[in-house]
């Protein structure tokens, strides 16, 4: 069963960017591009050979690492009932391959000369300062409630209470700032920065960056959707409900993204330090027994 | 105890022959390694020296720090050997050095331990007084020794001698499990914690550390402190009733933690940054010695062999970032984070860095990242709000650790702003050991877990405690995706300059100061606070020398002086008239016999 995991995780994704971009044009009254059409743009990038601006072999290196990484992020999710990749305290291990990522995606930014690729990782690594404790402290509450660092463990064990609903809705929070959407996408702004840390990227090496995204985007919603559905659920009747839950999450997401614009780097801060403060307190709740 | 030996001839050479820095590192590393490999096998020696009895023994924990040393001694004297700019007596010194390290751990009562580290903390201070020419170094060298003294020594020597004052004797083997007062622990806990660095008594790192040799702030940072740490897990081992300094020293660690790793995001100065990343690290063990106090059962061993495998990971890929920044220090002259584009004449110090401040930052499958999941299991699942609050600031300071390194991975990038080449041979030689055991580390962890008897199942892996984490094969995996992909679809070097939408990129350059700015403002607010603290002990002793008291001793002894003064005029005086000296004389005398009859009680 989990390994439908390895078919969905790397080709579902970027079919779903598409969706968003359809959702997105219909609210505001146009055709928008068809569903497939990020994938057209991912199969058109990694058809062309890129120009690198830089013999820099992190530079190269870094989109490969990127898609390994969110891939593992992937993997290490339930589809079903079981995941693929699967060890006590594999949340943490999800964080710190989460952090590869970054590190893969800030290191190639590095490796070559233009403002905006260093603006995008500066960007990068200050969200990932405030938004990785809240992540933290979330977990820290499913661990206090279910006494495990296992994602399938947790999943299965969470039994309602009024911190894990305050958890539920501070995951739902991470990951929608994580999954990079609109008011969040500081870091890769399309406008403000040319992409931040893609801007010098191009052809295959842009592909895999891009896929790559969408991949961790995935990764982030599907680690919520399991956390509700599984629970509840088991087998393929699980990931049956899984997926609906996933849709319905991500449909809500690119709702909300297409009525915002973009914050600023101290803006989202803000919103993070306001988030630990609630997660915090959801903690001492938790501690407490409720 | 071959390695002693060597140790010996190598410090006696560097004492004689004060220019053979070549000899002398090459006989340390070759001690390191029989170290390295008597402690393998185990060490049983015992030593009658001017009448002292020396024991030396190896028990599971001794072994392991023994082999902690012999690693890095190995690494940094190699190191060394091409490095070291031989000034007074360091070359002695450093030999003496690392076998008082050795030394300590191997030592079996109390008297020979702090024998050994007071001897360890006067090689450190003749090794950081290299350049002593240098202002900084002259004020962070006194800050060292002071503070060293006050905060380490003088509560060690009190606990140490209410132990003897109890029982009579120092040997760890009969004062196993007994019963010591509780003000003794916590003399032993702020002796350690300021050999550490742990929050109030952290000052004296940030100082001395950037003003040693790199080198020697390599064994400084890396190994020195784990002797803290040794010590601290032999007293807990030794005397029950370390609860009650639990709950502080968790407290002290977290505070720690916050601080080094905010402190080390605001620096300019690439050793400052990474000797505040030391303090920080410091706090992660300390944290888990607490978590491995406070807990039990299977928690307990986890939170232990988190502890000890940290002290392994920190060791490693410390020494190899102040070596690594030795090679930058040695090629350029300059230690600042102003430096770029050095990765092009220092392709392997660039590489090696990377595998430096991706192990320091925890990301897998390098080895920080095993002894961070350890400590992640312990503090997460432990039920105790304190270790919670802990692990939560551990994963705030981990993300904070990669953002102030990636400042120092920015110094290789980009176009030379300075000349630079890349280091000689032997200083490679010494860092790619470490760089190898970096990896090796992250993805056979069993190896080193055997070493100190922890039963983690198969040696490849760390399974503890129902959790097993397959370093191998996750490793395996990224690996296998990462050589797919790029099989699949490869890419061809085809080379062009960087497109900036025809902005010059030198005017727009981000400088370090200006990243991060949103966490950054915290932590000037922190140095400023800092700063004022300080200031105002500095004003207090500016009040206090400037009042016209003088020397302490002087108004204690001024009366009694001022006295036998007069006493001498009156005589002087009386001398000139015979009769009246010889009949003030009989007086005295008379005066003298009485007093001490009275006294004798004869009236």
């Amino acid at each position: 069963m989990e390994l439908l995991g390895a078919i969905v995780a790397p080709f579902l994704p970027p079919l779903l960017d598409g969706v968003a971009r359809k959702v997105k044009a219909l609210i505001q009254n146009r055709m928008g591009p068809s569903i497939f059409q990020t994938w057209y743009d991912i199969i058109t990038l990694l058809s062309m050979e890129p120009t690198l601006p830089t013999g820099s072999l992190a530079f190269r290196l870094a989109p490969y690492i990127a898609l390994a990484s969110a891939l593992c992020m992937a993997f290490m999710l339930p589809y079903g009932s079981n995941s693929i990749i699967n060890f006590g305290g594999d949340l943490i291990a999800f964080i710190y391959v989460f952090t590869l990522f970054s590190a893969a995606l800030v290191f190639g930014a590095l490796s070559v000369e233009n403002s905006y690729s260093h603006a995008g990782a500066n960007r990068e690594l200050t969200l990932s300062l405030v938004f990785k404790p809240l992540f933290t402290i979330t977990i820290g509450i499913f661990a206090l409630k279910t006494g495990s660092l296992s994602i399938t463990q947790i999943a299965h064990s969470i039994s309602p209470s009024l911190s894990i609903v305050g958890a539920y809705l501070l995951l739902l929070y991470v990951a929608y700032v994580e999954a990079g959407f609109i008011p969040y996408d500081i870091a890769e702004a399309e406008t403000e920065i040319l992409e931040g840390p893609l801007s010098e990227y191009s052809g295959r090496l842009l592909g895999l960056l891009k896929w790559a995204l969408q991949i961790k985007r995935f990764a982030m919603i599907w680690l919520f959707a399991s956390f509700v559905t599984l629970p509840i659920a088991e087998g393929v009747f699980a990931f049956v409900l899984q997926m609906m839950v996933f849709l319905l999450a991500y449909l809500l997401m690119v709702t909300y993204e297409s009525l915002n614009a973009r914050y600023r780097l101290d803006q989202a801060m803000n919103q993070g330090m306001k988030g630990i403060v609630i997660g915090a307190v959801l903690t001492i709740i938790a501690w407490l027994g409720w | 105890m071959l390695f002693a030996l060597l140790f010996i001839i190598a410090s006696i050479i560097g004492l004689i022959k004060r220019e053979q820095v070549k000899i002398v590192g090459l006989l340390s590393a070759l001690a390191s390694l029989a170290l390295v490999v008597e402690a393998l096998s185990g060490i049983d020696a015992t030593y009658s020296i001017l009448g002292l009895e020396f024991a030396f023994m190896t028990d599971t924990i001794s072994r392991y720090f023994c082999i902690l040393v012999g690693i890095s001694g190995l690494a940094v004297s190699l190191y060394t050997a091409e490095y070291m700019e031989p000034r007074h007596l360091n070359l002695a010194a450093y030999s003496v050095f690392i076998l008082s390290m050795a030394l300590i751990v191997l030592s079996r009562d109390f008297l020979e331990f702090i024998i050994f580290w007071e001897l360890m903390t006067i090689a450190s201070y003749v090794l950081i007084v290299t350049y002593y020419d240098n202002t900084e170094t002259k004020k962070a060298s006194i800050i060292y020794l002071v503070a060293m003294h006050a905060f380490n020594t003088a509560p060690l020597l009190l606990a140490i001698g209410a132990i003897y004052s109890q029982f009579g004797t120092l040997d760890y083997s009969t004062l196993q499990g007994v019963y010591v007062p509780t003000w003794v622990i916590w003399a032993f806990l702020l002796g350690f914690i300021s050999k550490a660095g742990i929050f109030p008594v952290h000052f004296w790192l940030p100082e001395a550390h950037p003003v040693a040799p790199s080198n020697v702030s390599a064994l400084l940072s890396g190994t020195m402190l784990k002797m803290a740490i040794y010590g601290m897990i032999r007293v807990v081992e030794l005397f029950p009733g370390s609860e009650a300094i639990a709950r502080t020293m968790v407290v002290l660690a977290i505070l720690t933690i916050a601080i080094g790793a905010i402190m080390a995001l605001v620096q300019k100065d690439i050793k400052r940054l990474m000797a505040y990343s030391s303090v920080d690290n410091m706090g992660y063990l300390f944290l888990a010695l607490g978590a491995y106090i406070m807990l039990d059962r299977v928690l307990k061993k986890i939170a232990f062999l988190a502890l000890l495998l940290h002290a392994f990971n920190h060791l490693v890929f410390k020494n190899l970032l102040f070596m690594l920044s030795g090679n930058v220090l040695h090629a350029t002259g300059r230690k600042d984070l102003e430096l770029r584009g050095l990765g092009k004449k220092m392709p392997f110090t660039a590489v090696m860095s990377v595998v430096g401040i991706l192990s320091v930052s925890a990301v897998p499958p390098l080895n920080g990242f095993i002894s961070k999941w350890l400590i992640y299991q312990a503090t997460f699942l432990s039920k105790d709000p304190l270790l919670v609050g802990g692990g939560v600031i551990s994963l705030f300071a981990s993300a904070l650790t990669l953002a102030a390194y990636i400042k120092i991975y920015r110094i290789f990038t980009g176009e030379p702003n300075v000349e630079a080449h890349e280091a000689a041979p032997l200083m490679l030689a010494g860092e790619a050991i470490l760089a190898f055991l970096c990896v090796v580390a992250g993805i056979f962890p069993g190896i080193i877990a055997r070493i100190i008897n922890v039963d983690v199942g198969n040696p490849w892996l760390i399974s503890i405690g129902g959790a097993t984490f397959n370093a191998l094969l996750f490793a395996g995996t990224l690996c296998s995706f990462i050589i797919a992909a790029a099989i699949a679809l490869p890419t061809k070097k085809n080379l062009d300059a960087p497109w900036t939408t025809g902005e010059p990129v030198d005017e727009f350059e981000q400088k370090p100061e200006h990243m991060f700015t949103p966490i950054a403002k915290f932590g000037k607010k922190l140095s400023f606070i800092g700063e004022r603290i300080e200031e105002r002990f500095s004003s207090f002793e500016r009040w206090y020398s400037s009042k016209d008291l003088g020397y302490l001793d002087e108004i204690m002894f001024m009366p009694v002086i001022k006295l036998i003064e007069g006493t001498s005029y009156v005589i002087k005086e009386l001398s000139k008239n015979l009769n009246a000296l010889l009949a003030v004389t009989f007086l005295v005398l008379f005066t003298i016999v009485l007093t001490m009859a009275v006294l004798a009680g004869v009236i």
